[in-house]
């Protein structure tokens, strides 16, 4: 009979090898990644270039060991309203600093910084830092991104994150050993973080626009209403941004601490519609972003150095009150919108201090006022 | 209610929003020739024309909107369906 055991097994005599192909291809892959070594598990210096253009998002985070094992005199670390700004349009802000570099990701927390503080601050021939000052650093919860989760496991696994080596890493890892670029050409492809592929402003969205009127018109009368949040419930300033001022301080390098440019109708909006991150306290948002400035202005003048500024991009009226040039509640899509977002972190526009924080919080209510009467009402 | 009557109802209701005593809306008018019909206008502009039309747009339907005329047959095709 033709399955008895005998004939079977003279019918298979080929596929043990074929079943060790995997193997064998799984093996020469991890090899080529263990020469080329990508994500800097080493840390004995570069070995290979990275190219030009934008990686995918996770990709980047992975690559931050080796982005901080070269020489940079401007380095920007964000979330995702900080990602879209490119090296190029960094450079035209910043003409004279060199080899500036863009580290942002999606959601920043706390917890992952000490994994990536202490690689900006051994950059060599660093001059200044500008760390956007995202909501998501107000987290309390002892919880990272998923960026950070991929700076934990490398930090901590070494060799053995199987899980962070994929085909594109072995793939890229011998296009490196090829060429002395760690690439893939369709990567080259890559023109905006992932999260806004097809992204349309929101005035294109009749729901959107809906949504923010009904929000305006409900929250008229408690926009700014004073939340329960304190500098003391945001450990991020204490535990992670003090310290790095203070080693910064040492090394002077500058650092700028920028709050982005969002909306003004984010203020109404996300009293009911909150941030996909459970990092605000319900209730009055306004508030939140406020003190969050408060607190790090004073965090800023705890180490009392000059040259560092706190930068506060969400009361120009070209940016904040143009919902056209968002997304969603709080992502520009406009390209020329980040162009101005680095030039006037580059200019010192729009400054805060101890001393104008009250104007300034002045100023943005009434801005964030009077969008919403030009929005909500007849 | 005709095409026409849709036009003349809905330059009615930019001016009043848009305060503007002396609009001219033609069919091949875009939000960029008229005073004040910013981002926030447009917000304002097409939420108060789907309540006055009785109307509900799709997100797809405003991306494609080009002209005051687009509009029109927006709301007219809303309207019939």
């Amino acid at each position: 009979m033709s399955d008895s055991p005998a004939v079977a097994g003279n019918g298979n005599r080929g596929y043990p090898g074929l079943a060790l192909l995997p193997w064998l291809l799984g093996i020469i892959a991890y090899w080529i990644i263990v020469v080329v070594d990508p994500y800097h598990l080493r840390h004995n210096g570069p070995t290979f270039r990275l190219a030009e253009h934008r990686y995918p998002d996770l990709e980047w985070s992975r690559l931050i060991g080796i982005t901080t094992g070269q020489p940079h005199g401007l380095v920007l670390l964000g979330g995702s309203t900080a990602m879209p700004i490119s090296p190029d349009i960094m450079r035209e802000a910043f003409p004279r600093a060199r080899n500036p570099i863009n580290l942002s990701y999606i959601a920043p927390r706390p917890l992952d910084m000490p994994r990536i503080l202490p690689r900006i601050a051994q950059i060599t021939g660093l001059e200044r830092v500008i760390l956007f000052m995202d909501f998501t650093l107000i987290e309390r919860e002892p919880r990272r991104s998923a960026s950070g989760e991929v700076l934990e496991n490398m930090a901590s696994t070494n060799w053995s994150h199987g899980g962070d080596f994929a085909l594109s890493t072995a793939l890229a890892s011998l296009h490196a050993l090829a060429s002395g670029t760690y690439d893939l050409p369709f990567w080259s492809d890559i023109t905006v973080p992932e999260y806004m592929l097809g992204a349309t402003p929101m005035t294109h969205s009749a729901g959107v626009m809906r949504r923010f009127r009904d929000a305006v018109q409900r929250h008229a009368d408690d926009v700014f209403a004073k939340s329960t949040l304190t500098c003391a419930q945001i450990p991020y300033l204490q535990n992670e941004l003090v310290p790095f001022l203070t080693q910064m301080a040492n090394k002077h390098v500058a650092v700028d601490l920028v709050f982005p440019s969002i909306p003004f109708v984010l203020y109404y909006d996300w009293i009911d519609h909150g941030p996909p991150f459970n990092t605000l306290l319900p209730g009055p948002v306004f508030d939140q972003f406020i003190v969050f400035k408060r607190c790090v202005i004073a965090a800023r003048d705890q180490v009392g150095v000059d040259s560092n500024r706190v930068i506060a991009l969400d009361t120009k009226d070209s940016l904040s009150g143009d919902v056209g040039r968002y997304f969603d509640s709080i992502h520009l899509i406009d390209p020329e919108a980040y162009r101005t977002v680095i030039r006037m972190i580059a200019d010192g526009d729009e400054t805060i201090t101890s001393a104008n924080i009250d104007q300034h919080e002045a100023d943005l209510r009434t801005k964030v006022a009077r969008t919403a009467a030009r929005i909500g009402t007849r | 209610m005709s095409d026409e009557d849709v036009l003349n109802r809905l330059a009615s209701l930019i001016a009043d929003l848009l305060d503007l005593d002396d609009l001219k809306l033609t069919r091949a008018t875009t939000a960029n020739e008229v005073d004040g019909w910013d981002s926030l206008a447009h917000v304002r502009i097409v939420v108060a024309a789907e309540q006055a039309f009785g109307v509900r747009f799709t997100t797809g339907e405003i991306a494609s909107l080009k002209t005051a005329g687009d509009l029109v047959d927006l709301i007219a095709l809303h309207s019939h369906g």
